[in-house]
């Protein structure tokens, strides 16, 4: 070491040296030079409505322009133009974060005209165009029926409509009454009515993780306490927290809870791909911070040079797919500003948009972002 | 050590000065102890002290705080901040006075920094650091007191704590408590609580039981020292915080200072097993406990309600109803209007139930509830009179939640009273609102009553295609349908029967009465009233029929009384007696309104009201008949109950026309 070597005064100069330079670095921070900081507090929770929280209009106006029919039916137009509850779901809530009554009354209209025919309260499914019937499926969707029932209670407050407050709650009831079962893991929400609980199949219950549309689950927490929506969103977090123990450390399409283990469901190719997508959508749009659950998908996704995402193969761990379009890229980022408090990029701001699923799932990271870390925007 | 980071500005500015300095001569001068201290509190600039390396000692050695100095000039002009005259006063001592050092005390940094203090007080930490740099710019040479650097560089750590802990970054909050054991203390509540939060968080137990007994041993005021058990109930939960209670005090009045907060613990303890699977047992103690508190004097009406909640549970009806009229009289608003108006129910007390639902129908809730208590009631198959005012408060709520089931309940009530037009209007509405196979078919029915083809036939189509299993139904003349019910099926078929009328020939009787039915299929009144005519020489049945059938025909023709003078003698079975009364004093009633009769019109229709409730039609003539006998406010009555029922063109009309002013008449 240079200061040991040198003689006494040397040495003195040199601590004068090193204390002054260390005054001024002291000087420096304190006079708030500052560098760059990690990922700063959440939004509490009750502060932020959906209402009016996309923050890029343009966007609603493209979305609704082109996946909107005048009778409010929301068309899915990858899948062949069919309508599904969880289209009719998405475009309540994006009605309703950019403010828009008008189209909201108008998809909400069509939606229990034609989708809501089940003695149970929940939504058949699915829509097809062309000659009657339309609803060929009578099973519900259970993800669809939390997204109808959250945009129907947030919209029901925020616009004074007890109409709309009054049929979110009947959803939300049947919800619970009819696709919340008992598991090892805690009350577990069905994919579906029929076809996924026990005594449907051998490895039941079956479960899908992304259906745990985690800030809904807050809110129904919020607005009908009498039942435990709490334990809900639990549950959820438990089976997440078990697919991290994985290779991949990635939750799959579908998971069995079959013996109190959370495996992929036979019969359903074992991947992570564009349903289970939106897992890290839901947690990273809730409050609080969760660095461990979001990790794996951090690792996955923003690996030097830049964002990567593809459908895993969740037994080899290789990625089989690609995912390019901006509207994946939207959740990636999301996860980025959530962990370290990236900036969210200007390129996946934009207004237009192109197909149905990537279009949603951008604007959704775009609410989320903008309700939950606003520092990123 | 006071760093905190590395910048790499500040490193190269160290380099730099570093260069600089060892290019300087040196000196081997022994001030090492006057050096120091002066350097240390930054005091002199790097110029300074070369130059007093630099010069040689005039004098003898001088100490400090040696009286033979004066060190009068120099204070003076330190007061006054002036550096540069400062700087030549020292250097001016120093050579009359080797060996002397500057005051320690010159700048009073004490004094000097109250304005700083003054901020940090006022926590306003950005304006803080700002004038220190003002002040570094503006005084070469000052540095603040290593008293403040310290207690800033606590307070920001301070402010990133709350912020982690804000965020629930639990981890981040254990590691900025690492950073500087001292933010821990007795006199930090708020800090204290939160580290104890994020330890508890993250499961260390004993740690965090550890920080909030520290809170409590250093708690000042009764409020800190619940504040602290609260917060310790809150993150760990009661089993966890349970033995902070050990030390609680008990005051004067013999009662504990943490009573209330064991009555917290009791309330939550109830709202989980409210919320938890049924069969669980019940927390006694818990509900002892809450239970006293919320029949205090001074006791909460949430409380009282909750309590009502879980007698509700168990089933204790009784109790649990005098606890949620403990509740709404204290105010507890809707929510104990719902627990009372289900434990009415509950007991058999429907009209209670219903009557107290009433009250609070303002709230979504109980809107809710009264909809689906009420549903029933409507569509029983003999459910007698129910009060009108009821129906328009279910027809009302019905609309302003859009109701599917209230729909079709009402279209069913509606069809049964024979009120077509209004059931066609309230099964659409159920259509829209919550469609089913059931709505469906009373859509289909009432537009089949109201006689009206074309949307019978488009509606048809829509409707069977979404709900295949759909029943039947033809679309036929509705007097046509009402005998099909109770008379003889025709025997020969109506083209066959017609061709041989339009011969002139008469045939049997039975045969003259199918040919009746038909020309009455065809809207040949007149001729179907011939018909009748000659099947009435047949015997019994037949002849009864053919009176019936003849009795419709004059209506149909606009006979009022040829129509009654047959059902009169006719040997007609009662019930078609009394329904051609019915029609009969209809078509009288509605002469005499288009002969401006009021007075006779109301009473003819008072006397068909006897027998037959009015339908809308004809309740709309006897409104406008008030209206015109000067009866206005009967008339604004009966046209809100109309409106009420179904606001249509016709009824906003008739309020317009009767109500006050504000409804638009000039």
């Amino acid at each position: 070491m240079i200061v040991l070597s040198l003689a006494r005064p040397h040495r003195l100069r040199l601590l004068f040296v090193v204390l002054t330079g260390i005054g001024l670095l002291v000087a420096a921070n304190l006079v708030g030079r500052s560098l760059p900081t990690r990922a700063v507090a959440a939004a509490r929770p009750a502060d932020v409505s959906l209402r009016g929280s996309l923050p890029v209009p343009g966007l609603w106006a493209a979305w609704s322009a082109r996946f909107v029919t005048p009778e409010g039916r929301v068309v899915d137009d990858v899948n062949g133009g069919i309508s599904h509850s969880e289209s009719q779901g998405y475009g309540l809530v994006l009605a309703l974060a950019a403010d828009d009554p008008t189209t909201f009354r108008r998809i909400w209209a069509w939606t229990r005209a034609n989708l809501y025919v089940r003695p149970d309260g929940l939504a058949s499914w699915r829509w097809q165009p062309g000659p009657a019937p339309n609803v060929r499926d009578p099973n519900n969707a259970t993800d669809g029926d939390i997204l109808v029932a959250w945009a129907l209670g947030v919209a029901g407050e925020a616009w004074s409509d007890p109409a709309l407050t009054a049929a979110g709650r009947r959803i939300g009831r049947a919800v619970w009454d009819a696709a919340v079962v008992t598991t090892a893991l805690g009350p577990a929400l069905l994919p579906a009515v029929d076809g996924f609980g026990t005594g449907s199949r051998r490895d039941a219950p079956v479960v899908n993780p992304s259906y745990w549309v985690f800030p809904a689950l807050a809110e129904f927490e919020r607005a009908m306490p009498e039942h435990d929506w709490a334990a809900v969103a639990a549950t959820g977090a438990e089976i997440l927290a078990a697919t991290r123990k994985s290779a991949t450390g990635l939750p799959p399409e579908w998971a069995s809870l079959a013996g109190g283990n959370v495996t992929p469901a036979d019969g359903f190719p074992p991947v992570f791909g564009y349903n289970a997508l939106r897992v890290p959508l839901y947690l990273a749009w809730t409050s609080g911070v969760r660095r461990d659950a979001l990790a794996p998908f951090m690792a996955r996704w923003n690996a030097e040079g830049g964002t990567r995402m593809a459908v895993v193969d969740l037994k080899s761990g290789r990625d089989v797919e690609p995912l390019v379009d901006d509207g994946y890229r939207a959740v990636a980022a999301l996860v980025a500003c959530s962990l370290e408090g990236t900036r969210f990029p200007d390129a996946l701001r934009a207004a237009e948009v192109d197909h149905y699923y990537p279009a949603t799932l951008r604007a959704l990271a775009l609410i989320a972002v903008n309700t939950r870390h606003p520092t990123c925007w | 050590m006071l760093v905190t980071r590395r910048s790499p500005l500040a490193v190269a500015l160290l380099a730099s000065v570093t260069l600089a300095l060892l290019a300087a001569p040196v000196r081997a001068d022994d001030r090492a102890a006057w050096t120091n201290a002066t350097l240390d509190a930054g005091r002199m600039t790097r110029d300074d002290t070369d130059r007093a390396f630099a010069q040689t000692p005039v004098d003898g050695p001088a100490v400090a705080g040696d009286a033979r100095v004066d060190e009068s000039a120099l204070r003076y002009y330190a007061s006054q901040h002036a550096t540069a005259r400062v700087d030549a006063e020292i250097r001016r001592l120093r050579t009359l006075y080797p060996g002397w050092e500057p005051p320690a005390d010159l700048y009073r940094p004490a004094a000097d920094e109250q304005a700083l203090w003054d901020l940090y007080g006022k926590d306003q930490i950005d304006q803080l650091k700002l004038e220190i740099e003002r002040r570094t710019a503006r005084q070469p040479g000052w540095r603040p007191s290593k008293d403040m650097v310290e207690k800033l560089r606590r307070k920001e750590l301070r402010i990133e704590l709350i912020k982690a802990s804000d965020a629930a970054d639990w981890a981040k909050v254990q590691t900025i408590a690492e950073r500087d054991p001292l933010l821990v203390g007795a006199d930090d509540l708020e800090v204290t609580w939160r580290i104890a939060e994020a330890a508890a968080k993250s499961g260390a137990r004993d740690r965090a039981m550890e920080l909030y007994r520290l809170a409590l041993t250093g708690a000042k005021t009764a409020e800190e020292r619940s504040g602290t058990v609260r917060k310790a109930l809150a993150a760990m939960g009661a089993a966890a915080a349970g033995p902070l209670f050990a030390d609680e005090r008990i005051g004067p009045d013999g009662k504990g200072e943490f009573e209330s907060l064991r009555v917290d613990v009791s309330r939550a303890a109830l709202g989980d097993w409210l919320k938890g699977d049924a069969g669980r047992p019940l927390p006694q103690a818990d509900f002892d406990r809450l239970s006293k508190a919320a029949s205090a004097a001074d006791g909460s009406a949430d409380d009282a309600a909750l309590i009502g909640w879980v007698e509700h549970r168990r089933k204790a009806l009784p109790s649990a109803q005098k606890w949620f009229d403990l509740a709404a009289g204290r105010g507890a608003g809707a929510k104990a209007v719902l627990g009372g108006v289900l434990t009415r129910e509950a007991a058999g007390r429907h009209g209670d139930a219903l009557a107290l639902a009433m009250t609070a129908t303002d709230d979504t809730e109980v809107a809710s509830l009264f909809l689906d208590l009420m549903a029933g009631d409507l569509t029983r198959p003999k459910h007698g009179e129910i009060p009108a005012d009821r129906v328009a408060r279910f027809a009302e709520i019905a609309e302003k939640l859009e109701s599917g089931d209230a729909a079709q309940a009402l279209g069913w009530y509606a069809h049964e009273a024979r009120q077509s037009r209004a059931a066609a209007a309230w099964f659409a509405k159920a259509m829209a609102w919550r469609p089913s196979e059931k709505s469906a078919e009373g859509h289909l029915l009432a537009l089949k009553a109201l006689g009206d083809r074309q949307e019978f036939a488009r509606l048809e189509t829509d409707y069977r295609g979404r709900f295949p299993s759909l029943p039947q139904l033809r679309f036929e003349d509705p007097v046509r349908r009402v005998v099909g019910k109770s008379g003889p099926a025709p025997q020969r078929s109506c083209s066959a029967l017609l061709a041989v009328h339009a011969l002139g020939r008469t045939g049997s009787a039975s045969d003259a009465l199918a040919t009746g039915w038909c020309l009455m299929e065809m809207q040949r009144a007149e001729e179907a009233a011939v018909a009748f005519e000659a099947a009435r020489r047949g015997e019994g049945a037949t002849a009864a029929e053919a009176a019936y059938g003849q009795s419709l025909a004059h209506l149909r023709s606009g006979r009022t009384g040829d129509a009654a003078r047959v059902a009169a003698a006719g040997g007609l079975t009662p019930a078609r007696r009394e329904e051609i009364g019915r029609i009969v004093l209809a078509q009288q009633a509605i002469a005499l309104f288009d002969g401006k009769n009021w007075s006779a019109a109301i009473e003819t229709l008072d006397r068909r009201k006897a027998h037959v409730p009015e339908s809308r039609d004809l309740m709309a003539m006897r409104a406008w008949s008030l209206y015109h006998l000067g009866r206005r406010s009967e008339a604004f009555d009966l046209f809100t109950l109309l409106d009420r029922q179904l606001s249509t063109r016709e009824s906003r009309a008739g309020l317009a026309a009767t109500g006050p002013v504000p409804y638009g008449r000039s």
